[in-house]
């Protein structure tokens, strides 16, 4: 049968959506406070069940610090996707820039694929500035004279966007390079073993980010407006 | 002290109670209990987002360590957050000089300019 502070913290973990590492090692750090408050009241005379109910008593109750954890895990949860953004768009956005001058086009490239390859850069690029403005964001002191702290609500709200908003026009654009050119993109695929991968690696980077993107609106969407 | 107040308050008690050394989540609680004499009630479960607020701040650097046999994360002050804490300590100045002026308290000088330019 578990005691008051186990059943404290697996109450309050229940409330608490987000990053799965994070929020074990958030709440394996107030168990560990809680016990040793338990041990002290324990150690002044108290049995070991009461010793527990009042270092439970004490911590607050969990409506109370719900808001606070939540707000934790939804940084926590932002900070993580936009750096998923940044490296993983930037270094896909590189990779197909790469792999053009070793693979052989076989000619001009249709018209039209110039300027969505334009378009892809833009987006990775300006997705990749919003990102590392939110990160700064997430990570500016709390207390800077004369500065107020965007909240994470907010910060989070403008990651996601901008991170739905690149994935949807790259990966349309993508899709409307392959329409226009499609005979030169089936030949070059065939004739290139890493024209296979790289499209491989990049739809699978597009589901990681979708799935990282996701997670953060829904740790966000628990957070008071 | 009423709680929601002293939560208002809480960074800046957590940055005071790092000034000498590394402590673990529980001996911060702790120590702001011993510092205020008892008189500071605030729900102890709310210190651990806190503290985990202040290091994505980089106000305190937090790591996991072995500390009597338990696993515990213990936290330092960084050189942004012993700046920050005296940011802290000069904005209290001013607001409890500026207070105690207006409530005609004796020696408070006249700070209360100091808070408004």
């Amino acid at each position: 049968m578990s005691g008051p502070i186990d059943t404290y913290v697996s109450d309050l973990a229940k409330s608490l959506p987000g990053p799965r590492q994070v929020r074990r090692d958030l709440l394996a750090e107030l168990t560990d406070g809680l016990r040793d408050a338990a041990d002290i009241h324990h150690a002044s005379g108290l049995p070991a069940r009461d010793a527990e109910l009042l270092a439970v008593r004490e911590s607050g109750p969990i409506g109370e610090l719900v808001a606070d954890y939540r707000t934790e895990l939804a940084a926590k949860s932002g900070q993580h996707t936009a750096m998923q953004l940044m490296v993983m768009l930037l270094a896909t956005n590189v990779s197909w820039d790469l792999i053009w001058f070793v693979v052989p086009s076989g000619g001009a490239p249709m018209p039209g694929v110039g300027v969505l390859a334009r378009v892809i850069t833009c987006s990775t690029v300006l997705c990749a500035v919003i990102c590392g403005l939110g990160l700064a964001m997430l990570r500016l002191p709390g207390r800077v004279p004369g500065r107020t702290p965007v909240p994470v609500r907010r910060v989070n709200t403008l990651i996601v966007t901008a991170g739905a908003t690149a994935i949807a026009v790259i990966v349309a654009s993508a899709l409307a390079m392959n329409l226009v050119s499609v005979g030169d993109a089936g030949r070059m695929m065939d004739d290139s073993a890493a024209l296979g991968v790289l499209t491989a690696a990049s739809v699978l980077t597009m589901f990681v980010l979708l799935s990282a993107l996701w997670r953060t609106a829904r740790t966000t969407h628990t957070l008071d407006r | 002290m009423k709680s929601d107040i002293v939560r208002g308050h809480l960074d800046g008690l957590i940055l005071a109670a790092l000034e000498d050394g590394p402590l673990h989540g529980y001996a911060i609680i702790e120590s702001l209990q011993a510092r205020s004499g008892g008189v500071l009630d605030l729900p102890t479960g709310s210190v651990y987002p806190a503290l985990r607020r202040l290091e994505r701040a980089r106000f305190i650097s937090g790591k996991w360590s072995i500390v009597g046999g338990r696993r515990r994360r213990t936290y330092q002050l960084t050189r942004a957050g012993k700046q920050a804490l005296a940011s802290e300590r000069a904005d209290w100045s001013r607001f409890t000089d500026a207070v105690g002026n207006a409530l005609g308290l004796p020696g408070r000088g006249n700070a209360a300019e100091g808070i408004t330019g």
